[in-house]
């Protein structure tokens, strides 16, 4: 037995010792949730408009492209399921907060709480923005050790760009990510039928999310503030290959919503506005999409503020 | 509780700890510390199953025992069927009532009477199929006089609760695993190092085979009707590993962990893949289920021994079982057909061929075997007969013809694998390396896997075989 564990630690103590160095990392290391959750406190007193969303407002809408303070708290893969905890965390805090812009996105509506995929964003949420999803378990031990919450390779990944960058924050101050450029490798037909795909749960049931949205605009209403929702645009090639049904579901479930009080849905989905060459992919602009569609969103709201 | 969770790496070097530090002075507070955490670990699944478990545990412990009484072979025989009908029932209820109802609906409606008869939404328990096995066994052996009955509740319930095998086997016989049961056990340096290397191994081939296969299988099948014939057909042979890496990466594992705590388990998988006939497979596929129906359901309807024409008959119906036992459904039904059919067909041809086999021979037997084999598995992965039928037109079109839509070095790697177990046919297990003098080189052989299953770790996914 005894030759048994001394052999047995020389694999495991090098595993301790990865896995607590990979713990002062995630922990140590600022990323897009430390930092937006430190600086959405830094907006308390002049953010008027906040955006909520996934990728496609956290890479389209940049806040210094609006004309009144705004802050964009969106993050990858972040669903409404986060967007409402988010919202309801913050919203008492800001002192002048008028307007909120909610994305829907092909999948937003449809979407299910907990992707096995995403996963294990939960464990950030809760451990560096301060949210309470409700979702874990005391017992479960990720709850504890942010290094044992990624996939390996993803934490490898993580690293290298530390290494290569210094930092692992990707969004300003005011929590946009910058994409320049088109990358030629993700935004072609091939890939906007694989995202699409990708994209496509094969599910037309909102009532979940609808209810969601219809709790943050209740809880708009009761403090004047206003709520756009915004159907991000898209590429040509990824449009056509989503299912046109549903997306004409979505739009009419939006529209439905829009008919309530200080609710406004703007459609770009497939806006002429946006040409091929606005998007860094099949589905996401690029800086200089999302200064057109900041700037449209910006318009869009002074209209209706006045 | 998966072997490949979290939880799993915490509960089990408690287990470990308090088993061999803490309880190791005394058998019997040994096994009923292992069969606390076996109930703990099932727990960890639905602690009402457990209630279930445990009258299964209680029923034939008593049968057993009534069995063993009674000289009279009548009465033995009565308690045997007893036995069975109370086992296969349970199972009946849990995995095919709504099977039956479903059929029975549609028989009657074919004579225009619509029968008014509802499903339920019944939650399969876990790893039911293969204690119910076991126990079916038991109290066969026992009225058999294979074996005595087992008078200690406690070990009994060991017997069956055993957590490294309770979910999916191996399907474990008392003779076997009831000796070690009641053993004194000492911890063993080898068996030990091996249970590692089995853990290691088993590991590598869920983690990095089987949930990476998984997850390129999941993402075709969703949208099959789009692909190419010959994208199905590699995906079809992608399946196959993902469903061996499944199983047997699990029955690594569960061998893994009962050999640190001094058991030894049934091998369950000998390299199927390099199966040179049907026949041949299912002596190393799922060993301890095949080795069951041929046990307990192929001899006793005669085996061979009564006529070619009862022996196609006993195939048919082992091969039906073997389907259905997999799920309640028509797939599983036409895949056990297909299995048999194919057994069968070998049976006459290994008659009429008395060729010594040649290397080459054996290589094309092989690469034959894998693909029909793989085929068949399409019935096994479908939600229906239709959608398996389609998924068949499509692969043979033209288009199977074509270049497949899917990453070559994946497959290349698959079979590169392989190509290693072929290499390692001779050994226990792939990761039988103790051939290797230099500890040097095997150390850096398992820093590789664990690298790569940490590297490599997919999605993680559900063993397949759960649902069973």
């Amino acid at each position: 037995m005894r030759k048994f564990l001394i052999k047995l630690n020389y694999f495991l103590i090098p595993v301790v010792l990865g896995w607590l160095l990979l713990e002062i990392f995630y922990r140590a290391v600022p990323n897009n949730y430390t930092e937006k959750n430190k600086h959405i406190r830094g907006s308390y007193n002049d953010c008027q408009t906040l955006i909520l969303g996934n990728s496609h407002t956290f890479y389209g809408l940049n806040p210094d492209d609006f004309t009144a303070p705004a802050f964009n708290i969106s993050n990858v893969s972040q669903t409404l399921f986060y967007d409402k905890l988010l919202f309801e965390k913050h919203v008492d805090s800001f002192a002048v907060l008028k307007n909120i812009i909610i994305p829907i996105e092909y999948s937003s509506l449809s979407h299910s709480d907990f992707h096995p995929e995403l996963e294990w964003r939960k464990y950030f949420y809760e451990d560096q923005m301060d949210l309470d999803t409700q979702t874990i378990s005391d017992f479960d031990v990720k709850k504890y050790s942010l290094a044992l919450v990624p996939r390996f390779s993803l934490t490898i990944f993580s690293l290298r760009e530390y290494l290569k960058s210094g930092t692992l924050v990707e969004c300003s101050t005011k929590g946009w990510r910058r994409q320049n450029g088109v990358n030629e490798l993700y935004n072609n037909p091939k890939m906007a039928k694989i995202i699409a795909d990708k994209h496509e749960d094969g599910s037309v049931d909102f009532r979940k999310n609808v209810q969601r949205l219809k709790n943050i605009i209740a809880a708009c209403n009761k403090r004047g503030i206003t709520v756009v929702l915004v159907t991000m645009p898209v590429t040509s090639n990824y449009a056509a290959n989503v299912n046109q049904q549903k997306l004409a579901l979505i739009t009419k479930e939006c529209s439905q919503l829009a008919k309530i009080k200080n609710v406004y849905y703007l459609n770009l989905f497939q806006d002429s506005l946006f040409q091929d060459t606005d998007f860094y992919d099949t589905d996401h602009l690029n800086s200089g999409g999302a200064k057109k569609c900041s700037q449209l969103l910006d318009r869009f709201i002074k209209s209706i503020n006045n | 509780m998966l072997f490949n969770s979290l939880d799993f790496a915490i509960f089990f070097p408690i287990v470990f700890i308090c088993y061999w530090f803490v309880f190791n002075k005394n058998l019997q507070l040994q096994n009923l510390f292992l069969l606390a955490a076996s109930y703990f670990f099932y727990s960890c699944w639905d602690w009402r199953f457990l209630f279930l478990l445990l009258f299964s545990t209680v029923v034939n412990y008593c049968f057993g025992i009534a069995i063993n009484k009674r000289d009279a072979i009548k009465k033995r025989k009565l308690l045997l069927v007893i036995a069975i009908l109370i086992n296969a029932g349970i199972l009946a209820y849990f995995k095919y009532f709504n099977f039956f109802i479903e059929n029975l609906v549609d028989v009657v409606s074919i004579f225009g009477t619509k029968l008014n008869a509802s499903t339920f939404t019944i939650l399969l328990p876990i790893g039911i199929s293969f204690y119910t096995f076991q126990n079916i066994a038991y109290v066969t052996d026992v009225y058999r006089k294979h074996t005595i009955p087992i008078s200690d509740f406690l070990s009994f319930s060991l017997f069956i609760a055993f957590f490294p095998q309770v979910t999916s086997g191996p399907i474990e016989r008392a003779n076997h695993l009831m000796p070690q049961i009641n053993h004194n056990r000492i911890f063993n340096y080898p068996l030990a190092v091996d249970g590692m290397r089995m853990i290691l191994l088993g590991l590598f081939e869920k983690v990095v085979i089987a949930d990476n296969c998984g997850a390129v299988v999941t993402l075709i099948y969703d949208n099959f009707e789009q692909q190419s014939g010959s994208t199905l057909f590699w995906n079809a042979v992608i399946y196959s590993f993902q469903i061996y890496g499944d199983f047997s990466g699990y029955t690594h594992m569960a061998l893994g962990a009962a050999a640190l705590l001094g058991f030894r388990l049934f091998h369950n998988f000998n390299y199927p893949y390099l199966a040179i006939n049907i026949a041949d497979f299912w002596r190393r596929w799922h060993i301890s289920f095949s080795g069951w129906l041929r046990d307990y359901i192929y001899f006793p309807l005669g085996g061979s021994k009564k006529g070619r024409l009862i022996q196609v008959r006993n195939l048919a119906i082992v091969f039906v079982f073997s389907g259905i036992w997999h799920g309640a459904n028509w797939t599983f039904v036409i895949y056990g057909c297909i299995h048999a059919t194919l057994y069968i067909l070998y049976i006459f041809y290994k008659k009429w061929d008395t060729s010594p086999p040649t290397i080459i021979g054996n290589c094309i037997a092989m690469a034959g075997t894998f693909t029909v084999l793989t085929l068949a598995r399409v019935f096994f992965k479908a939600e229906s007969v239709d959608k398996a039928l389609e998924y068949f037109s499509i692969i043979f079109s033209t288009s199977l013809f074509t270049k497949p839509d899917l990453s070559r070095l994946m497959l290349l790697l698959l079979f590169g694998y392989l190509f290693l177990e072929w290499l390692q046919r001779d050994k226990k297990h792939l990761l039988d390396i103790s051939f290797i003098k230099q500890a040097s080189a095997r150390y850096l052989i398992y820093i590789a896997i664990f690298l790569s299953i940490l590297y490599f770790s997919g999605q993680s996914q559900s063993f397949v075989y759960f649902k069973f």
